[in-house]
């Protein structure tokens, strides 16, 4: 036996090959009778029936490993394959001779990137997986993904939701580059697109409370006027819900829509909305994929209580020029991307929008509306460049603006980002995204006419950098650290009079500046095959720097004392260490149990006090009288598949305990005050609840069921008494659903449906008279609910023919909002009447009940 | 002297231009029954006459009647050193049984006794004082007129509230030393026209603090509302009101209260008071100057 093992290797050295297959095909067939095998008896099988001698490693007990078969009857070279896969060895066909070889036990490590096979673009979460291991990763977002296991001989098979699954038999005997180009989805190939080993990520990953939209998802569904919005899809999920109807704000579990941190490219975007929050600045075709986050808050992000809307821009495509587009009723869209030079390094994408509702104002027979213009825009940029496989930058911006003028009033305001970030491999096992940010959100508003004329702008502007680092230590161990400085600078308001005539001075409320900055370093680490654990800590650090002015307040927030700060000078320092943990255990292949905690601190917040939240809100950071708020989450999760995992349902338990929350006086005077902070009151919040949902992924049928029941609370000193009460987004029922059918290769229709619990409102319950008018008095804080609010929206798309030799696609979109005509209250009023002043009248006020709408979308 | 900015009026001004044209319609409300409480109207004022205190009680929300009078109640006002008895003149409205005048800088206090509103049997009392400011020096005043003003007083769907009006614009210093707050209301021909709470004008200097006023506008004349037309040879008089934080505080939140709930405003809460035991109303106290002119019709 020995010298079979000698000669064995000779052979190996001296044919130099490690591919297993051998390139000489034969014909033989092996014809089996049992489903399995001991591995000797099996070579026997062969020799019998093949005539082909086998040798192999004599000290490797081989003689009592079973080998498991499937079929009856194989070529000699699959046969071969599944011995090798099964008992991790490698194989040789010379001449009549078999050779089997073990493979050197050693760790390697597989590397590299996956993209879309049509366009080139990075796929973020994709799954890399190994059958044999039962063992995978995913890619970051960059599309990176690296494994580390032991040398062997496996089945490696690369999927992406969407996507054809790839599969590779490959041996890894060293460290291996495996970049991958995964064909995108059409129709042909759905059919046959397979389920991969992984499909069940759901189940098998460790995170939880976390929604992935692909911005082909949203695509599919209505909007109001047409207009595709991410926003308004993150709304339709369960523990969602909008701040108030066509609002870009929304509440996550309970919190507030500041506590929401919005990325765009991974640079902060401080106000969501374009048109009143109608519409979100978000241009869906823009992007390429988006993240929610509702809990299980990863190490990496912080600086908000209640979720991250992590938001990608789509590369460009790197393989060919093409474009996309839509005419709208509310605005056009057009998008172009493309490689620039060849060679596939460098790629680019810009898409822009512009709404035109304004032109259609100049029709309009009424004065006032006809000398108004009203409109917004938005420029999305992106190249990304890949110097090598080591080496990779991205540039994105995104500049939007929304406009409105009357003859005397104008007020304009948009936000600017701008990020660069550059990936390094310093090796297979660590990869490196060094970012450095700038965002910025201003607005500017102003009268011409004669005493009254002003001016009045703020603005708030952030300059960040950031050093992420993943480490792949092994398949077992994925570790990630890093730490970002950011610094605020918000100037709340400005105001002055314009021209002789004016009446108003200048008025400045006092600019301030902050740092704000962490580190981090969080492993996710699986015992077995079933339990993985997450843990990280976060230690996050707040200053006040100068120039700043802090003000003291007496018990009746009367400025009692004013301190100055020069430039430079850090006066004031929070510093907060947040632990975040998370745990998977797989009970069987389709279903597991999750359970997270996640501590997390809020160092700025926002004078938003409506629900419906204004252009002119402006942001502010904690300070010597604002302490951060904090937030603990627990949640527990269960989650299970069917049907071949195109089923995915999961149940998730939250409780949220949070700190230092922050809520405003009666009759706040939040804009252009220079004390602010004797505005705010203080105090604590909780929110609790249950999410339930279901997603489909069936061939035709696309889409989820949602059912949240869930309460949050506060509890403020001078607010309500000091007592307890609703939070303006406690709503404890909510059922949801957005679905998407395919009637034909051409034909989609696709439905949201919402309801919920009518919205907490303060009504009055009294009233008193006082010189003429009536003094409304007012129940306890939010101890009334608005009517109950349900909806349902409708769309179709409409597919062209695609014409064969013809690049050009184009699509028709009808969508009808609000299709029964439900007159869900936007808000309700109590006034007097006209005719008789002693009577006093309740009254809601509706938006759009059946807002039907024609979208023409195109891509070449 | 318009507030430097409206979220009202900016929010309807973005949702016309949206053409955006919301709906509304009455609905019906169920609410809890509330405890009734003292109402209170009462004024001290540097015009040396009978001054008035009105009191009423509260009521349900939808209650359709005059508020219910408070009777019998003794009702007294103090300087600190002089006492001002009030007799009731009328159900629930009590006059000062002698003429006086306030005093700037002086302190006022009001009491109020005999009185069971909450009708458990027990008689409650209640306080309110406030100081009288200084009154301000008014150098002049003009009438201009506007073919196409929008009002800000009133609701802002209040569509008799725009259209031909005339202004009247002030000429004044104010003082660079003091936080001030003022109050406006004019009379044509002596007859006050300003008369309810929602039509005064107040103002605070915060964005104009020591500036000359530059002829802004303080008075409004709708000249589609009959009481407010103005006809050649009218004198016209503005009363400039020298009122405290309080009640400057008060008349804002009552009228933001009196334009309504929306979309764009704070969650409702109840105004602030200067009586104690749970009255609502306000206790004013303040110095009034007086600028007349003769109004030529063009």
């Amino acid at each position: 036996m020995k010298n079979i093992f000698l000669s064995l290797i000779i052979l190996t050295l001296l044919l130099g090959a490690n591919i297993v297959l051998s390139q000489t095909k034969t014909s033989h067939l092996v014809k089996t009778k049992q489903d399995n095998y001991i591995f000797t008896d099996l070579i026997k099988l062969i020799k019998e029936q093949t005539g082909y001698n086998a040798t192999y490693p004599s000290k490797s007990k081989l003689d009592y490993k079973k080998v498991y078969l499937g079929k009856e009857s194989y070529q000699l070279e699959f046969i071969l394959d599944k011995i090798c896969l099964q008992l991790q060895l490698k194989c040789k066909i010379i001449g009549q001779q078999i050779a089997f070889k073990n493979i050197p036990p050693k760790k390697v490590t597989i590397s590299g990137y996956i993209k879309d096979k049509g366009n080139g673009e990075d796929l973020i979460g994709a799954t890399c997986y190994i059958k044999e291991l039962k063992r995978g990763t995913v890619t970051n977002p960059y599309g990176f993904y690296s494994l580390s296991i032991p040398s062997g001989f496996y089945t490696i098979s690369f999927s992406f939701l969407g996507t054809k699954t790839q599969s590779k038999v490959i041996e890894v005997e060293e460290d291996t580059k495996l970049n991958i180009e995964l064909d995108s989805d059409n129709l042909q190939m759905k059919e046959i697109m397979v389920r991969g080993d992984n499909a069940n990520k759901n189940v098998e990953r460790a995170e939880m409370s976390v929604v992935k939209l692909p911005a082909a998802t949203i695509k599919k569904l209505p909007a109001l006027m047409g207009e595709v919005d991410l926003i308004k899809t993150v709304q339709m999920l369960p523990g969602v819900k909008p701040a108030a109807e066509g609002s870009s704000g929304f509440s996550v579990r309970g919190g507030d829509p500041d506590q929401n941190l919005l990325l765009l490219d991974e640079a902060p975007v401080y106000n969501a909305s374009h048109l009143l929050g109608f519409f979100s600045v978000f241009n869906n075709d823009a992007l390429s994929d988006i993240k929610l986050y509702k809990g299980d808050m990863p190490a990496s992000t912080g600086g908000r209580l209640a979720s991250l809307l992590d938001i990608r821009m789509k590369n460009g495509n790197s393989k060919k020029f093409s474009g996309n587009g839509g005419i709208g009723t509310v605005s056009s869209r057009l998008t172009l991307e493309g490689p620039i030079g060849k060679n596939e390094k460098t790629s680019f994408m810009i898409s822009g929008r512009r709404s035109y509702a304004d032109l259609f104002l100049k029709l309009s027979s009424n004065d006032d509306i006809k000398d108004n213009t009203v409109y917004f825009y938005d420029v999305n940029a992106k190249v990304n460049h890949r110097f090598n496989d080591k080496n990779r930058l991205f540039v994105s911006t995104y500049l939007g603006k929304d406009k409105f003028t009357s003859d005397e009033n104008e007020l304009n305001y948009g936000n600017k980002t701008f990020s660069i970030r550059w990936n390094h491999l310093f090796s297979n096992k660590l990869f490196l995204n060094t970012t450095l940010l700038y965002s910025k959100y201003d607005y500017e508003i102003s009268n011409k006419l004669g005493a009254d004329a002003f001016k009045w702008v703020a603005d708030m502007e952030d300059f960040s950098a950031k050093l992420d680092f993943n480490y792949f230590l092994n398949s077992n161990n994925n570790i990630k650290f890093g730490g970002v400085f950011t610094n605020h600078k918000i100037d709340p308001g400005h105001a002055y009079g314009l021209g002789e005539q004016a009446l108003f001075s200048d008025y400045r409320v006092n600019q301030s500046n902050s740092y704000e900055q962490a580190l981090y370093i969080s492993n996710e680490q699986k015992f077995g095959n079933k339990l993985t654990l997450k843990y990280g800590l976060r230690f996050s650090m707040f200053n006040n720097v100068g120039k700043g002015t802090v003000y003291d307040f007496d018990d009746n927030y009367e400025v009692t004392n004013t301190k100055t700060y020069k430039s430079g000078n850090i006066y004031n320092t929070y510093t907060n260490w947040e632990p975040r943990f998370g745990l998977k255990y797989t009970l069987s292949p389709s279903s597991s149990v999750k359970m997270s905690y996640s501590r997390t601190s809020q160092y700025m917040q926002l004078t938003q006090n409506s629900t419906g939240g204004l252009p002119l809100d402006i942001w502010f950071p904690s300070s010597p009288n604002v302490k951060p708020q904090i937030a603990d989450q627990v949640a527990l999760g269960y989650f299970r598949n069917f049907s071949n995992n195109t089923i995915e349902m999961s149940l998730e338990g939250y409780y949220k305990k949070m700190k230092n929350t922050i809520d405003f006086k009666d009759f706040a005077d939040l804009l252009l005050n220079k004390e602010l902070e004797a505005e705010l009151r203080f105090g604590h919040a909780e929110a609790y609840g249950f999410e339930f949902m279901t997603k489909l992924n069936l061939n035709k049928l696309n889409g989820w069921f949602g059912y949240t029941w869930s309460r949050t609370e506060r509890t403020v000193k001078g607010i309500n008494d000091g007592k307890t009460y609703r939070s303006p987004y406690d709503v404890p029922h909510n059922f949801k659903t957005a679905i998407s059918y395919e009637l034909s290769k051409r034909t989609t229709i696709s439905a949201n449906f919402t309801y919920s619990t009518g919205a907490p409102i303060t009504y009055p319950v009294g009233r008193a008279e006082y010189q003429g008018s009536l003094i409304k008095i007012y129940s306890g804080r939010n101890k009334y609910r608005m009517p109950d609010n349900h909806r349902l929206d409708l769309a179709l798309t409409l597919k062209g023919k695609k014409k064969p030799g013809r690049k050009w696609e184009g699509e028709w979109n009808f969508s009808l909002y609000n299709a029964y005509g439900r007159k869900n209250p936007w808000f309700i009023s109590f006034k007097q009447d006209d005719d008789n002043s002693k009577v006093m009248k309740a009254e809601k006020t509706y938006l759009f009940t059946f807002v039907p709408s024609v979208t023409y979308n195109f891509k070449f | 002297m318009k507030k430097i900015y409206s979220i009202n009026k900016l929010a309807s001004l973005m949702l016309i231009a949206l053409g955006l044209f919301s709906c509304t319609e009455e609905i019906t409300v169920k609410l809890d029954n509330e405890e009734t409480r003292l109402s209170v109207e009462a004024k001290v004022n540097s015009d040396l006459k009978k001054h008035l205190v009105i009191l009423k009680e509260t009521s349900d929300v939808f209650y359709n009647q005059e508020a219910v009078p408070v009777k019998n109640a003794n009702v007294l006002v103090s300087d600190g050193v002089s006492n001002f008895t009030y007799i009731e003149v009328n159900d629930g409205v009590y006059e000062s049984e002698i003429e006086f005048a306030g005093e700037a800088g002086k302190t006022y206090t009001l009491s109020i006794n005999n009185v069971d509103v909450n009708k458990d049997g027990d008689m409650e009392e209640y306080l309110a004082s406030s100081t009288m400011q200084q009154a301000y020096a008014v150098d002049s005043i003009k009438l201009h007129f506007d073919s196409d003003h929008e009002s800000d007083r009133g609701r802002n769907d209040d569509e008799d509230e725009d259209g031909e009006f005339w202004l009247l614009s002030i000429y004044m210093q104010d003082n660079p030393d003091k936080e001030d707050y003022y109050a406006f209301a004019s009379r044509i021909n002596n007859l006050m026209v300003h008369d309810t709470i929602t039509e005064v004008l107040v103002q605070k200097d915060t964005y104009f603090n020591g500036e000359k006023t530059k002829g802004a506008d303080v008075s409004e004349f709708n000249q589609n509302k009959a009481d407010e037309i103005l006809h050649d040879s009218d004198i016209v008089t503005l009363e400039t009101y020298a009122i405290n934080k309080d009640y400057y505080d008060f008349v804002t939140q009552l009228q933001e209260m009196d334009e309504g709930q929306n979309m764009f405003s704070g969650p409702p809460g109840n105004i602030k008071t200067n009586i104690s035991n749970g009255a609502l109303g306000f206790f004013s106290v303040y110095s009034i100057t007086r600028t007349s002119i003769i109004h030529k019709a063009e």
